[in-house]
């Protein structure tokens, strides 16, 4: 029966889509039943995947090489765990920030569920081809939705973003073209061992399967079409695309380079990947204390964050395996609940500049406190998530005697310190004098709480990291 | 043949070079779409006609009409396209060298492998008959690689809830009254024939090349000509019937993937016997979505309506 489970988690949140595309009116509670559900598959499949071997559904009954698998291993369910737990926050979430009346509530309730069964089959899939089928899927279900935040302001940040993950599918979509035509399988699970190494071609294809993936993870230098993407799609939307949708791509990244990549990569380029994220850790942090728009604060923060997970390339031990992976949930629970305390601030205050925060704090007490927990995790102070994550991290950079990568930690949870501290500081500190009044309505307690809890979860993470990192096990193939 | 090849090669170069570096955008749309026709009949000298015929309707026929029509709406739009040519330097420089080095590097990967017969390939070929069909190319998109054309079917739903969600605000009232040569009578004239090559190419799929694909975008077309003509326009308003049939084929193929699992044991499987009736009931309905979708992304409306007469 648990072979049944990655086909449904694929399937159930695709046909609920497409009934509410054919439905032709916004059911916000629907898609709470979908999300709820969903949730409910990955923890069943938590169980079985807990006994530490993968589940496999062969689509079609056509075996090995011919039909697609899907697969779930420890790395693809803690991904599917994080996504579906963001779901049921987010699908609350939207209730009353979108509503259910207007066109756009009914665009965003059919796209939403598309977009989830789409990182599902991402998540799940175990052939090079479907994956870049998977990643098309994930970029035009996630343009549309940032359109929604109004066509006129967002469609010059949807076309960028458009471009540059077209330009990204195609150079990954040569990359696989390329590696076909030499081991004569598109399966992840046959390709190390009918790839022919040393040849030109191969690193090639590795060198375009990773640049491609790169441009659509917004890795500097391919990050300038995610600031304004991110920061211009409702918070909902913002959400989704910073915790989950960039993260799928650093996800493959993962994957493909500890599976079937694996003989054709070299030190060097996990080196330059190393340099790639710390420079992105640096740089987008940066940028995140240099905005004046409390939007693209947070948006460049993802700049930065997505940084730290490139740093497992250089070190490639257990520790940075673990440390990369868990960063990637920490960061996206964290995320997530800054991208929903921030579309609170911005529903009362009908504007995002950082100088129209002083003095909201009674108002929006609640969600001030949802965006200073969720940041304690984003600056990696214990007991969060964060902390635990950028301890592995350190830990592997200690282990392999690579100590500069050290200083990109340090430094990026300083600014990170930075840029965090900067809001609150404007929200709390210059409060003396009586609060404005302002127009704009108070968020409801769903909208407040949602993000909270999700802060909470964050914090959570550094406290129960053990069950998760069983989960996930050791680097695979042990490491190189 | 050797000098045709030769000659196509050079202009594909040519063309190419022409689309980036036209002065105007409508020059660039024309190099374009004359670069598509001539890939397609680069496709039909490599013996690959499904690609050919895809390339020929979709690349360079429907995309090309989609290309001219946001040309024509651009005025309207208030959007400057007479782009300042030269590019300013440092890019052009720069995408050009990255383009060149790609293509060397590529040239001199496929220069070192020798082509070997692809595992996954023989294996397919050699199960040709479970498959339900003659035609390898319909076998993997339909049965062995189902999952895939499955999700595809997704990609261009969004798609098109996408380009309506920016469409909206651009035609509000603006719409330009196309002006074209056809006239509605001939427009009558050409349609039973159009609509005959685009089923014959959905039915054809399963023993020869064609299919849901090359099939839906002759039927877009056909829908094509009569918005051109005025005998069929875009509609602000969307029917259950519409949105039903654009969802079609998606919920079709889903549906016959997992109600079958009972009788095949597993997901997208077909049973025996019934593979070729199910796989031309799949094929039928994805060209419908198909072909509507493609419409309806060259009306930019939700909904279409019969011109009153």
């Amino acid at each position: 029966m648990t072979e049944a489970l990655p086909v449904l988690l694929v399937f159930v949140p695709f046909l609920a889509g497409l009934g509410q595309f054919v439905l032709g009116r916004a059911v916000p509670w629907s898609q709470q039943f979908v999300s709820g559900f969903n949730l409910l598959l990955v923890l069943l499949l938590l169980r079985a995947v807990a006994g530490g071997e993968p589940v496999i559904a062969d689509l079609g009954g056509w075996g090995e090489p011919l039909a697609i698998h899907l697969q779930a291993d420890g790395l693809a369910t803690l991904m599917l765990l994080l996504t579906a737990v963001l779901a049921v926050a987010i699908s609350l979430y939207a209730i009353p920030a979108f509503g259910g009346h207007a066109r756009s509530a009914w665009q965003f309730w059919t796209l939403w569920p598309l977009l989830l069964g789409s990182l599902n089959a991402l998540f799940l899939s175990r052939d090079l081809f479907n994956i870049y089928v998977t990643l098309e899927l994930v970029t035009l279900a996630a343009i549309p939705l940032v359109l929604l935040a109004g066509p006129r302001k967002t469609v010059d940040a949807a076309l960028r973003y458009l471009l540059f993950a077209l330009l990204g599918s195609l150079i990954y979509l040569a990359g696989v073209a390329l590696l076909y035509a030499q081991a004569g399988t598109l399966d992840l699970a046959l390709l190390p061992a009918a790839t022919p190494t040393g040849s030109l071609a191969g690193p090639l294809a590795a060198a375009l399967i990773i640049t491609g993936i790169l441009i659509k993870g917004a890795i500097l230098p391919f990050h300038i079409w995610l600031p304004a993407a991110h920061g211009g799609a409702p918070a909902a939307v913002s959400a989704i695309l910073s915790a989950l949708v960039v993260k799928a791509a650093i996800y493959l990244l993962l994957r493909l380079w500890t599976g079937a990549l694996e003989p054709l990569v070299s030190i060097a380029a996990g080196q330059l990947l190393g340099l790639l994220g710390a420079s992105a850790v640096l740089f987008g942090s940066w940028q995140a204390f240099r905005q004046s728009r409390l939007k693209l604060v947070v948006a460049y923060s993802t700049v930065a964050q997505l940084g730290y997970m490139l740093l497992f390339f250089p070190m490639a031990v257990t520790a940075a395996w673990q440390g990369a992976v868990y960063h990637g949930l920490a960061h996206g629970v964290a995320k997530a609940a800054l991208f929903l305390a921030a579309g609170n601030l911005l529903y009362y205050l009908g504007q995002d500049r950082l100088e129209a925060l002083r003095g909201i704090d009674r108002p929006l007490a609640v969600s001030l406190l949802a965006f200073g927990l969720a940041g304690v995790s984003i600056m990696g102070l214990p007991p969060s998530g964060g902390f635990t994550a950028k301890w592995l991290l350190l830990t592997a950079s200690l282990q392999t005697g690579q100590w500069w990568w050290t200083a990109a930690l340090v430094a990026g949870g300083l600014l990170a310190a930075g840029y965090i501290f900067r809001v609150l500081r404007l929200a709390f500190l210059q409060s003396a004098e009586p609060a404005e009044r302002r127009d704009g309505p108070v968020p409801g307690r769903l909208m407040a709480w949602t993000a909270t809890a999700l802060a909470l979860l964050a914090i959570g993470l550094g406290l129960i990291s053990a069950p998760l990192l069983d989960l996930l096990g050791d680097i695979p193939g042990g490491g190189s | 043949m050797m000098l045709l090849d030769g000659v196509l090669a050079l202009l594909l170069l040519l063309l190419a070079g022409r689309c980036v570096t036209a002065a105007s955008l409508l020059q660039a749309i024309v190099a374009f779409i004359v670069l598509g026709l001539l890939l397609a009949l680069s496709w039909v000298r490599l013996q690959a006609p499904d690609l050919a015929l895809a390339e020929a309707a979709i690349g360079a026929g429907l995309l090309g009409v989609l290309l001219l029509g946001t040309w024509r709406h651009l005025p309207a739009s208030g959007i400057h396209h007479e782009f300042p040519w030269p590019w300013h330097g440092m890019k052009q420089a720069v995408s050009a060298l990255g383009g060149l080095a790609l293509a060397v590097m590529l040239a001199l990967a496929l220069h070192e492998t020798a082509p070997e017969p692809a595992a996954a390939g023989e294996t397919a070929l050699a199960q040709l008959d479970a498959a339900g069909v003659k035609q390898p190319v319909t076998a993997v998109l339909l049965n062995f690689r189902a999952y895939d054309t499955l999700l595809e079917m997704g990609v261009l739903l969004m798609a098109l809830i996408g380009a309506l969600i920016v469409r909206r605000p651009l035609q509000d009232g603006s719409r330009i009254a196309p002006a074209t040569l056809l006239s509605p009578s001939l427009a009558r004239l050409f349609l039973p024939p159009i609509l005959l090559i685009g089923l014959y190419l959905v039915w054809a799929g399963a023993y020869s090349p064609g299919g849901a694909f090359q099939g839906g975008a002759v039927l877009a077309g056909a829908g094509v000509m009569l918005a051109l003509t005025g005998l069929l326009r875009g509609a602000s308003v969307d029917g259950l019937w519409l949105r039903g049939l654009l969802a079609l084929g998606a919920i079709v193929f889903t549906t016959a993937g997992v109600l079958l699992v009972p009788v095949t044991g597993h997901f997208m499987a077909y049973p025996d016997g019934l593979v070729t009736p199910l796989m031309v009931l799949i094929e039928f309905s994805l060209a419908i979505s198909i072909a509507l979708s493609l419409l309806l992304l060259f009306t930019g409306t939700p909904g279409l309506a019969r011109s009153r007469p």
